[in-house]
């Protein structure tokens, strides 16, 4: 197992140095630099000289790509262009732990609710319980978030005036909810209906029928022995959305005004702030791999017949 | 009851319910005159890229305006409000300038704001080092282009100097008459040197920044909130206004948070309004009472390649422009809330005259398009109308596509860039062939025709390939011009050039659209990037 773990977190490394490498690349070759224009006035060409010498953008480019990595993998990811005077290991420690906070809290909520409603909706397979629940999880599924998310300011913010409409202050605030919310119903809808397949699949098996026959009450044929196995792809698709999650998304930020790292990310692609789109980059890159080996750790807890030499 | 009592009982109900009704409609909630104990006003702002005056050179300088101030400030009456100066004394020969600055005017931590600040300031706004992008501002001043640029390394070479503590000289390279105009903005504001050199990068931070506007900053959570208090040491007035919270919106949807907030009545002022609720806010009775259109000197217009067949064609550049029905465009992209024009510059420009504009009509569009050896269209060459993708250019030139498809019969292809990817392009044009281009229009810096007429068409800034003689000489006349008369005069010949040859077509004034709740009083607005002047608001008992 240690040496399992040992070997993924090795093989991180090259991952990482070919999407240094691809982002790096393609920054450099989308049109348009960080200051062809400021607002709507001409940079004048001495102080765009002096920008590009400031931020040794003259360099050449194998120059650039050496001492950008050397200085990232000591630790530092450099200044932002756009944010004077801040950097990017800033910047991300003003963001991330936002984001991150919320997205936990929006997946232990997607699960805490998806799971039990789906196997529920196993349970009573074909009756309207099921049925009901389901047609929500369509619903779920098929709105996207920032929809979600401005139906619900408007709502209770401008007309019922119960929240406010948008800003951030905690995790444990009446401002939290409408983002924890909306970004919570997606992986909630999508949880809930893995757990119902993967439920409906698992109660048909041999070992369910077994413990039935022994006499086990429904409630105890389900947590006990059904639940384990059925949690398997929803760990899997958990996963997938946790990463997703908790990396933020842009959408929900922007329009809940969550200073997350999601909206940030998207707004210096538009501004062309290279040290910052290279610095969140990597940091998601290394989140969604974690993730990942987390995810395949978990097996083997839940599955016996899952080792890892 | 008696039929009689009835009906007199009746008209008594009618007459006490007429009555009533105005009462209660037009006593409005919140006393017209009773000050409100708490004197604190609530906005939405987008985060500043910085609070330094001398890198502020986006929308970071209206925050920067509320708590730094400057040699004196120009309104939008174009009289001088005389704040860290007293006095400008200009030399005949037009090229040096003597500021007398004011004694009292003290930094919010007590210390005297002095001349020597000025001359730090101003040198550290054009050091390489700093390689700050206002610094394009103090391009007239003697010596300020070679250090700017690193070919002169001492920065005693640049021509500004505290002669003694109150009093601060400059010497131009030539006479810059467009220089009154811009000494009073914010990118030419004092940094406090004492503060600067013991905090450097991190001088403007909240914990350590000092200031010497009417309010200075007490917090500031990045990208969440900033907020600002009444500087006690401001050795003017002081503002009734107590404290400012800036609360700051997730940038990219500014305008809709800051809407929203204002709508739940979680801000007073909104200073902006997303343009799918326009419609709603002009119908309802209370929304458009708080709704203001406040013009900005900042215009939108399209711009040809004069250089090349059919666009040097001069017939062919008025035919295109005759034909657009501006009203229309208003009406479409703004519910008619930009104000539309015929003319390129905005008013308060010396030159600006709407009359110079080209006369005529759709009519008068096909004539001139005939005349050019296009009837009906026919023959005309395939081309290419280029925007980026903001303030509602892409529908501008779908707009602009049918405009001529009805009127002259043209086919014109539409290519939309994303911003950055345009500026790249549009910066590219400067040896480039293109057809036509619009932007994200043009906001006047400061309110001198330089900012116009030279930067476009002599500095070619705008790339249009323009090489009109006789305009090029008036506006190369009038830049320097010291008699203000005479300088008008050559402004407003070169506009009537500029109108009759139509390198660029002028569409729209931009305008703000101000959201103020009615307890908000005092707030001024000035067209020149649309700044919010703080100083004499008050906050009605509501």
């Amino acid at each position: 197992m240690r040496r399992y773990v040992v070997r993924r977190v090795v093989a991180l490394i090259p991952t990482l140095l070919l999407i240094y490498t691809i982002v790096f690349f393609l920054m450099r070759a989308t049109p348009g630099g960080p200051w062809d224009e400021t607002g709507s006035r001409p940079v004048f060409p001495e102080v765009r000289e002096n920008l590009m010498k400031k931020y040794h953008l003259n360099d050449p480019l194998w120059k650039q790509y050496v001492d950008y990595l050397v200085s990232a993998l000591h630790g530092d990811l450099g200044p932002s262009y756009r944010q004077r005077g801040r950097t990017v290991n800033e910047i991300i420690a003003d963001f991330f732990p936002i984001s991150l906070q919320l997205g936990l809290a929006a997946m232990v909520v997607a699960v805490g609710v998806g799971v039990p409603l789906g196997f529920l909706a196993a349970i009573r397979q074909d009756t309207w319980i099921d049925r009901g629940l389901m047609f929500l999880a369509v619903i779920g599924i098929s709105t996207p978030s920032f929809v979600v998310a401005t139906v619900l300011i408007v709502v209770f913010g401008v007309y019922l005036r119960l929240v406010p409409t948008s800003g951030w202050s905690g995790l444990f605030s009446r401002q939290a909810l409408i983002p924890l919310f909306a970004l919570a119903l997606w992986p909630l809808a999508a949880v809930a209906r893995y757990a119902r397949s993967s439920m409906l699949e698992v109660i048909r098996a041999d070992y369910v029928r077994t413990a039935r026959a022994k006499g086990l009450t429904e409630l105890a044929v389900v947590a006990q022995h059904a639940a384990r196995n059925a949690m398997i792809p929803v760990v899997t698709i958990t996963g997938v959305y946790l990463a997703f999650v908790v990396t933020g998304s842009f959408y929900v930020e922007s329009v809940t005004g969550v200073p997350g790292l999601g909206r940030y990310l998207v707004l210096s692609i538009s501004a062309r702030d290279y040290p910052i789109i290279m610095g969140t980059t990597l940091l998601l890159a290394v989140i969604v791999m974690v993730v990942n080996l987390i995810v395949d750790l978990t097996y083997a807890f839940l599955d016996p017949r899952i080792r890892y030499e | 009851m008696s039929r009689r009592m009835t009906i007199l009982a009746f008209v008594a109900c009618a007459v006490a319910v007429a009555l009533v009704i105005p009462m209660t409609a037009v006593s409005p909630a919140f006393s017209q005159t009773k000050l409100a104990k708490d004197q604190t006003l609530r906005m939405f702002i987008r985060e500043p890229t910085s609070m330094d005056p001398n890198l502020a050179g986006d929308h970071s300088i209206w925050y920067v305006d509320q708590i730094f101030e400057g040699l004196y400030k120009i309104l939008d009456d174009g009289k001088i409000i005389w704040l860290g100066a007293k006095s400008m004394d200009i030399s005949k020969d037009g090229l040096t300038w003597t500021f007398k600055l004011n004694a009292a005017a003290k930094w919010s931590d007590g210390k005297p704001v002095t001349a020597q600040d000025y001359e730090f300031s101003w040198k550290r706004a054009i050091d390489p080092k700093l390689a700050s992008d206002v610094a394009s501002f103090y391009s007239a001043i003697k010596g300020a282009d070679p250090y700017m640029s690193g070919k002169a390394k001492d920065p005693n070479t640049v021509a500004i100097k505290a002669v003694d503590n109150y009093t601060l000289q400059i010497t131009m390279a030539e006479p810059a008459p467009y220089f009154r105009s811009v000494a009073g903005l914010t990118y030419l504001y004092p940094v406090p040197k004492h503060v600067v050199e013991k905090f450097g990068d991190k001088w403007s931070e909240a914990a350590n920044i000092v200031s010497n506007g009417v309010l200075t900053m007490q917090s500031w959570k990045h990208d969440q909130e900033m907020v600002l208090v009444r500087n006690e040491n401001y050795w003017g007035k002081k503002p009734v206004l107590q404290k400012v919270i800036f609360r700051i919106a997730a940038a990219g949807d500014l305008c809709a948070s800051d809407f929203r907030a204002f709508e739940a009545n979680e801000t007073d002022f909104a200073m902006c309004v997303p343009t799918a609720d326009i419609e709603r806010v002009l119908r309802d009775p209370n929304l458009s009472k708080q709704l203001t259109s406040e013009l900005l000197s900042a215009s939108q217009f399209l711009v040809f390649d004069t250089a090349r067949a059919p666009w040097s064609n001069t017939q062919v550049r008025q035919a295109f422009n005759l034909a657009i029905d501006r009203e229309k465009v208003s009406q479409v992209i703004s519910r008619g809330l930009y104000k539309p024009t015929r003319v390129l510059v905005a008013p308060g420009i010396q030159g600006y005259d709407p009359k110079h504009a080209l006369q005529g009509g759709p009519a008068d569009a096909q004539r001139l398009l005939a005349e050019a050896g296009f009837p009906g269209g026919r023959g005309f060459p395939e081309f290419r109308l280029t925007a980026p993708d903001i303030r509602g250019n892409r529908i501008l030139a779908e707009l602009l596509q049918q405009m001529w498809k009805d009127t002259l019969g043209i086919t014109t292809r539409i290519e939309v860039m994303e911003p950055k990817a345009f500026s790249a392009w549009r910066s590219g044009r400067k040896n480039q062939p293109f057809d036509i281009y619009t932007r994200g229009g043009w906001w006047s810096d400061y309110e001198d025709p330089t900012n116009w007429y030279n930067i476009f068409f002599e500095d070619g800034w705008l790339n249009s390939h323009w090489q009109n003689e006789q305009f090029l000489q008036l506006v190369r006349a009038a830049a320097p011009e010291l008699n203000r008369a005479k300088r008008i005069a050559l402004y407003e010949q070169a506009d009537i050039v500029l109108e009759r040859e139509s390198p660029t077509i002028g569409l729209w004034y931009f305008t703000d659209y101000w959201m103020r709740k009615p307890w908000l009083k005092g707030l001024q607005h000035t067209r020149i990037l649309g700044f919010f002047w703080l100083r004499d608001v008050t906050i009605l008992e509501h």
